[in-house]
């Protein structure tokens, strides 16, 4: 009599560590083939026949659309390079080079802020626009008030994130994968 | 029960309740492992906004329609403005205009053709699985009209019986999926490049060829 029911529990006990610990690995999306540079990830196999499980389901549960390898590859961090959470709030600088690519965009992404005057507005620069110095090195601002040079606005934002996305690039093979420099974002000040 | 008439000592009731933890032990990490493979391979298949689910909705059939913007949130999470409906993809590019066309090619070779935006511009074919099939840039065509044929294997058999030179002219994607979404994507980042491209969108193609058609 106890043992059938010592049987059930177990079954019971495994279906919820079973979901539970799918739920959360698939939440994370801390998946095997992330690429890491920095606070920034990408994952180079979304989309294509090696794209693991975890960022498979991980993007079916968002409805986001990968971008296909002849397209380009998409990388973005909720860090700045020291490590901690970005806020609409303060200031950023982000600086530094991309990986090769004939175009980049740059996008402060997030959560429109109830109310805003303007929540349609774009904060997003694309590689073209922007000013680069003598040794090919960028240098753009975010924050929620205006900055010199180039400057993406988020003050219509909340809980945001910094998304790059690289486009004919090859970036997202093999053998340059292991080395690829990406810009740091650096707080500059908080209000 | 037997058992009970016979005297066990104590060291065969330490075995006993030993391998009865240890029986459970393992069916509990075996379940658990099946149960959490299961649920993480099934999640694209039953996902309800995954980004086919949307596509359906609001790619045209059989004609392209511009995507409207959602905001790609942290992973996992949908979160839209007002003006942004359920069928709306999450992670597009704000400074692209995007179109896509949902198309069957069960029943004929179906084409896809639009005249060359003259920037950067790149398009993903995807299956019911979020999963790019074929994908590629501007770069990869010759300037002028670009145009592409998605062909099952017996189309694709068909046409390369009647035209073997076909393959140099055309892009053609062979392909072993029913439905499909190609999603094109054009880069336009001002107001002004936004209704140019909207209007090459507009005048873009993705039909089905009637068989009898030479690519």
């Amino acid at each position: 009599m106890r043992s059938p029911l010592r049987f059930v529990f177990s079954i019971l006990l495994a279906t919820l560590i079973g979901l539970v610990s799918a739920w959360y690995f698939v939440r994370s999306a801390t998946s095997l083939d992330t690429i890491r540079v920095g606070q920034w990830r990408a994952w180079p196999n979304a989309g294509t026949e090696a794209w693991d499980p975890y960022s498979r389901a991980n993007m079916a549960k968002a409805g986001e659309l990968p971008l296909g390898s002849g397209e380009g590859l998409t990388f973005s961090t909720r860090h700045s390079s020291a490590g901690e959470l970005l806020d609409a709030r303060c200031s950023y600088q982000i600086a530094g080079q991309t990986p090769p690519a004939r175009l980049w965009t740059l996008e402060v992404a997030g959560k429109p802020v109830a109310g805003a005057a303007d929540a349609g507005t774009i904060a997003a620069i694309g590689s073209d626009a922007i000013v680069r110095r003598p040794d090919d090195r960028f240098s753009i601002n975010v924050g929620p008030r205006p900055a010199t040079g180039s400057w993406l606005d988020s003050s219509n934002l909340s809980k945001i994130q910094i998304v790059l996305r690289l486009y004919d690039t090859t970036a997202r093979s093999a053998p340059f994968t292991a080395n690829l420099e990406l810009p740091l974002v650096t707080e500059t000040g908080c209000s | 029960m037997i058992d009970h008439f016979i005297p066990i000592s104590w060291s065969e009731r330490l075995f006993n309740r030993m391998r009865r933890y240890i029986y459970h032990g393992l069916l509990i990490f075996i379940g658990a492992g099946i149960v959490h493979i299961t649920a993480v391979m099934l999640v694209p298949h039953f996902a309800e906004k995954d980004a086919w689910s949307r596509l359906e909705v609001s790619a045209g059939y059989f004609s392209f329609k511009i995507l409207e913007m959602g905001k790609m949130l942290e992973s996992g999470q949908i979160e839209e403005t007002g003006k942004v409906g359920e069928a709306n993809l999450t992670g597009l590019d704000p400074l692209f205009v995007q179109a896509a066309c949902r198309v069957q090619t069960t029943g004929a070779p179906v084409e896809i053709k639009f005249s060359d935006p003259d920037r950067f511009w790149s398009l993903g074919v995807y299956n019911h699985l979020n999963g790019v099939i074929f994908s590629l840039n501007d770069r990869t065509v010759e300037r002028g009209n670009a145009r592409f044929l998605l062909v099952t294997a017996t189309q694709n058999s068909r046409i390369r019986e009647r035209d073997p030179l076909a393959f140099e002219r055309n892009i053609i994607v062979e392909t072993d999926q029913d439905e499909l979404v190609v999603v094109l994507r054009i880069y336009a980042p001002s107001a002004i490049d936004q209704a140019q491209v909207t209007d090459l969108l507009t005048g873009a193609s993705c039909t089905a060829l009637a068989d009898s058609d030479g690519p």
